[in-house]
C-alpha cells in the first residue's frame, strides 16, 4: 500500500480477449459481462475487492488495447486514464497487465510501454492452462527478470493464480516504478531527447516522456494532447528529421524497436512444443471458416437457435401465463368491485404479464447466443461477415456492434468505440439499431404465435422459427443496405482491411454462462418491473377515465367497447387511426404503437391492457387467443390477419422506438447539436423505412390476393 | 377512498416516467460514461 493512501487504486490493462473481464470479476467478485472475442468492454468499469489484510482496493477495467497508439476512442480512453490525463477517474497506483499466455510475443508490445509508464507494474500471465496444452513453456523466473516486475500465472476462469495475484499487487505497490528494459541506439537517444524534455516540461515523469516521445513518432496526427502541449509539435517534427537523417523510419521507429526486444525476450523465456497435428480448434475452423461450407454452417446455427426459442419455449410461457392469472384472479377476489380491482387487474397484471410471460424465450436466446460468443464462434462470423462488410463499405469490426446490437443496442453502439475511423464508426452507429433487439421479441413472438401456423417444414423446423430468423435476418441485411448507402453518399471513406484474432474454440465455461444468461433476465424483470409496469398504469388509466355514460340497453360487450372507445386512450387512439389505417391497422394497434416509442415490449403490455380493460367476462385467454378471436364490429370479419401480423412485424423490425438508443446515439455521434442531429436523421429514416415497408407489405399482400 | 388511492397510485407512476425520461435526457448530455440503468444493456 503506497504511503500514506487507504485504497490501493489498480488498473486492469491487456489486449483484447486476453480474459481480463473474467480477472476483473474473480478478482471483485462482480459479474460484468464477458465474451469470447475482442472488444467486449469498451468503456472503464471499476469494482473493489479487500486485500489480505482487509486493505481497500479499487479495480478499474479498461477496455482492451493491442498498443497504447491511441488510435481507436477505446485506445485513448486507456491512455488518458494511464498517464493521468483522465479528469474524471483516478491514477492507478499499480498497473495490472494481462498477458495471454499462448501469445506472449504479441502482448508484450502494450507491457513494454505499459512499463514505462511511471507506475508500478503487475503482469498475469493468463489462460496458463491453455499454453501448457498447447505446448507453450514460459519460464516465469526469468521473465521476470526480463520485465523486471513482478509475474503472476493464472487461470481466471477457474480463479486459480487470483490470491497471489493480489499478494502481488500490494508488494508491487510499494517497489519503484520499473523502467524501459532495453536502451535505443545513441543516435536515436539523442534525436529524442528535446521532445523527452518538452513532454517532462508538460508534467510527465522522465520514463513516461520516454514512452511517449517513441508513441508520438508513430501517430502524430491522431493525437490531440499534441494540440495543448506549447511546442510539442514542433519537437516531435525536429526529432522525426534528426531520426531520418540518423537513417531511420520515424513511423515504424517503436514498433521496430521493441519488437526487437520481443524477440529477444521470448527467445529466452518461452518455448514452444513443435505440433505436427492439427487441433481441435484448426479442424473446426476447416469447416467453419470454408467458404461454401462457413456460411451454410452459420445459416444452420440461426435456424437452431431460432427454432429453438420456439420450441423449447411454449411449455414455459404456458406455466408462466397460468400462474399470473391465478394470481391476478386471486389478488383480484381479495379486492372489491371498483377501479382499484380494475386498476390491479387490468392494468398491472394484464398490462405486466403480457410482457412476463416472454422471459423463457429472452433466457433460451441469450443462452444460445452466449453459448456462441464464449465458444469463440462468434468471431469465426465476424470473420465470414468480413466480405460482406467490406463489399458495403464497412469496416470489419463493426460486425461486433452490429452483433451486440441483437441484445440491445445501447451496448451495440457503445461497441463501436473499437472501430478507429469516425465514418466507419459513425455509419455503423447508424444502423445499429436495425439489428432485432431483445425488446422486439415479445412482439415478434405474440404476433407470430398467434398468426404463425406451426406447420412444420422440416422435421425439427417449423413456419413459426422460420418466420422469426426471417424477421432477424431482415433486420441484419436492411442494415448492412443502409450502411452502403451512408458509406457512398455522407460518409465516403476508404475501405480498410480488418485484422481480425480468431481465439482458439473454447467450451463456455457454465458459471460464465449462467451468470450472463441471468443477468440478461434479470434486466428483463427490472424492465417490467418498473418502466412497463409505470407505462402499464398510466396507460390502464388512459383507457379508464373519463367515464362514459354508456348506453344500457347493448350487450356488456358493447358497453365495454363504448367506455373503451370514449376514454383518452380511445380518443387518441381515434386521432392516429387516420395515420396506421393504410397499414391495415385499427386503433388500437395505433395506440399501442405510439405507446411503445417509450420501449418496444410497451406494444404488448398496452395490447394486454386494452384487452384486459375491454374484458367483458372475466375471459382469462392469453393475449395471442383474444387478438385471433377479435372482430371487426362493422364487418364481423377477424379484425387481425396474418398479413397485418407482418407487415406489423416489420414495422417492428425498422422503427426506432427506444428512448435509451436515441440518447446514446447523440452521445456518441458527438453530442450537441451534431449529435442530435445524426440522432433525428436516424430516427427519421427508420421511422420511413418501418412505415414504407409496412405498407408495401400490406398493399402488396391485398393487391396479390393474401387478404386483409 | 377507490379514486384517492387510484389517483395516486397513476400520478405516482406519471411522475416515474417523467423522472426515467428526464434522466435519458440528462444521458444524452454527458459526453463520457456508460447508459443509463434503464436502457436495458447491463453495462
Amino acid at each position: 500500500m503506497p504511503a500514506g493512501k487507504t485504497t490501493l487504486r489498480v488498473a486492469i490493462i491487456g489486449n483484447p480477449n486476453t480474459g481480463k473481464t473474467t480477472l476483473f470479476n474473480a478478482l471483485t467478485g462482480l459479474r460484468q459481462r464477458v465474451g469470447n472475442f475482442a472488444g467486449v468492454t469498451v468503456e472503464r468499469v471499476e469494482g473493489n475487492f479487500r486485500g489480505p489484510d482487509g486493505q481497500h482496493v479499487a479495480v478499474l477495467d479498461l477496455p482492451g488495447s493491442y498498443s497504447l497508439s491511441a488510435g481507436s476512442p477505446d485506445e485513448q480512453i486507456a491512455l488518458d486514464v494511464l498517464l493521468g490525463r483522465d479528469r474524471d477517474r483516478w491514477r492507478p497506483d499499480v498497473v495490472l497487465v494481462v498477458m495471454d499466455a499462448v501469445h506472449i510475443d504479441r502482448n508484450l508490445f502494450l507491457a513494454s510501454q505499459v512499463i514505462e509508464l511511471g507506475v508500478p507494474v503487475v503482469v498475469a500471465l493468463n489462460q496458463f492452462d491453455v499454453a501448457e496444452v498447447e505446448g507453450v513453456a514460459i519460464d516465469v523466473p526469468e521473465l521476470i527478470h526480463e520485465l523486471g516486475v513482478p509475474v503472476v500465472p493464472t487461470v481466471a476462469k477457474r480463479g486459480e493464480g487470483i490470491e497471489p495475484l493480489k499478494r502481488a499487487l500490494f508488494i508491487a505497490a510499494t517497489l519503484p516504478a520499473p523502467s524501459r528494459q532495453f536502451a535505443l541506439p545513441q543516435a536515436a537517444t539523442e534525436a529524442l531527447a528535446p521532445l523527452r524534455e518538452c513532454l517532462i516540461a508538460d508534467g510527465l515523469v522522465p520514463s513516461a516522456a520516454a514512452m511517449e516521445a517513441l508513441r508520438l513518432l508513430g501517430s502524430p496526427k491522431t493525437d490531440a494532447h499534441l494540440k495543448d502541449v506549447p511546442g510539442l509539435a514542433a519537437s516531435l517534427a525536429a526529432a522525426s528529421d534528426a531520426l531520418r537523417a540518423a537513417g531511420f523510419t520515424p513511423p515504424r521507429f517503436e514498433s521496430e524497436v521493441r519488437y526487437r526486444w520481443i524477440g529477444e525476450v521470448t527467445a529466452r523465456t518461452v518455448t514452444r512444443r513443435v505440433n505436427s497435428g492439427r487441433s481441435l480448434s484448426d479442424r473446426i475452423d476447416a469447416i467453419a471458416l470454408h467458404r461454401i461450407y462457413g456460411p451454410l454452417l452459420f445459416l444452420l446455427v440461426m435456424v437452431l437457435v431460432f427454432q429453438s426459442v420456439f420450441s423449447w419455449a411454449t411449455p414455459l410461457m404456458d406455466a408462466i401465463e397460468l400462474v399470473i392469472a391465478a394470481a391476478g384472479r386471486a389478488v383480484g377476489s381479495l379486492l372489491p368491485p371498483g377501479d382499484l380491482r380494475s386498476l390491479v387487474v387490468d392494468g398491472v397484471f394484464a398490462g405486466v404479464g403480457s410482457v412476463l410471460v416472454f422471459l423463457p424465450q429472452i433466457a433460451i436466446l441469450f443462452t444460445a447466443i452466449g453459448l456462441l460468443e464464449h465458444s469463440g464462434y462468434m468471431s469465426r462470423a465476424a470473420y465470414l461477415m468480413d466480405r460482406v462488410m467490406r463489399r458495403v463499405g464497412l469496416h470489419g469490426k463493426s460486425f461486433i456492434p452490429m452483433l451486440s446490437g441483437y441484445a440491445c443496442a445501447v451496448p451495440g453502439i457503445m461497441a463501436t468505440r473499437t472501430i478507429e475511423d469516425p465514418k466507419d464508426r459513425l455509419a455503423t452507429i447508424m444502423v445499429v439499431p436495425l439489428m432485432s433487439c431483445s425488446a422486439r421479441l415479445p412482439v415478434y413472438t405474440l404476433l407470430i404465435g398467434a398468426f404463425v401456423p406451426p406447420i412444420s417444414l422440416i422435421p425439427g423446423v417449423s413456419l413459426q422459427g422460420m418466420t422469426m430468423l426471417v424477421m432477424y435476418l431482415l433486420g441484419t441485411f436492411v442494415a448492412l443496405a443502409i450502411a452502403a448507402v451512408f458509406k457512398r453518399t455522407l460518409l465516403k471513406g476508404p475501405v480498410r482491411p480488418m485484422i481480425l484474432e480468431l481465439p482458439p474454440f473454447r467450451w463456455p465455461s457454465p458459471r460464465s454462462l449462467a451468470v450472463s444468461v441471468a443477468q440478461r433476465c434479470q434486466l428483463f424483470l427490472r424492465r417490467a418491473g418498473t418502466v412497463i409496469l409505470a407505462l402499464s398504469i398510466v396507460l390502464w388509466a388512459l383507457a379508464t377515465y373519463p367515464k362514459a355514460q354508456v348506453d344500457q340497453s347493448l350487450s356488456v360487450a358493447a358497453q365495454q367497447e363504448q367506455q373503451l372507445e370514449h376514454s383518452i386512450l380511445g380518443r387518441i387512439g381515434h386521432g392516429i387511426e387516420p395515420f396506421v389505417r393504410p397499414l391495415g391497422y385499427d386503433w388500437k394497434i395505433g395506440v399501442s404503437i405510439a405507446a411503445s416509442f417509450a420501449a418496444r415490449e410497451v406494444f404488448v403490455s398496452t395490447m394486454g391492457t386494452i384487452y384486459g380493460v375491454g374484458d367483458t367476462d372475466g375471459n382469462d385467454a392469453a393475449l395471442q387467443t383474444r387478438l385471433q378471436q377479435e372482430r371487426n364490429p362493422v364487418t364481423g370479419k377477424p379484425a387481425y390477419t396474418p398479413l397485418i401480423a407482418i407487415g406489423l412485424m416489420v414495422f417492428y423490425v425498422f422503427a426506432l422506438m427506444c428512448m435509451s438508443t436515441i440518447a446514446v446515439t447523440v452521445r456518441e455521434a458527438g453530442g450537441g447539436r451534431i449529435g442530435w442531429s445524426w440522432a433525428a436523421l436516424q430516427f427519421g429514416y427508420m421511422l420511413g423505412l418501418a412505415y414504407g415497408s409496412a405498407w408495401v407489405v400490406y398493399a402488396g399482400g391485398k393487391a396479390l390476393g393474401f387478404g386483409g | 377512498m377507490d379514486l384517492i388511492i387510484v389517483g395516486t397510485i397513476v400520478l405516482a407512476a406519471v411522475g416515474f416516467i417523467a423522472h426515467r425520461a428526464w434522466r435519458t435526457v440528462v444521458a444524452a448530455r454527458k459526453p463520457k460514461g456508460g447508459c443509463g440503468d434503464d436502457c436495458g444493456c447491463g453495462h
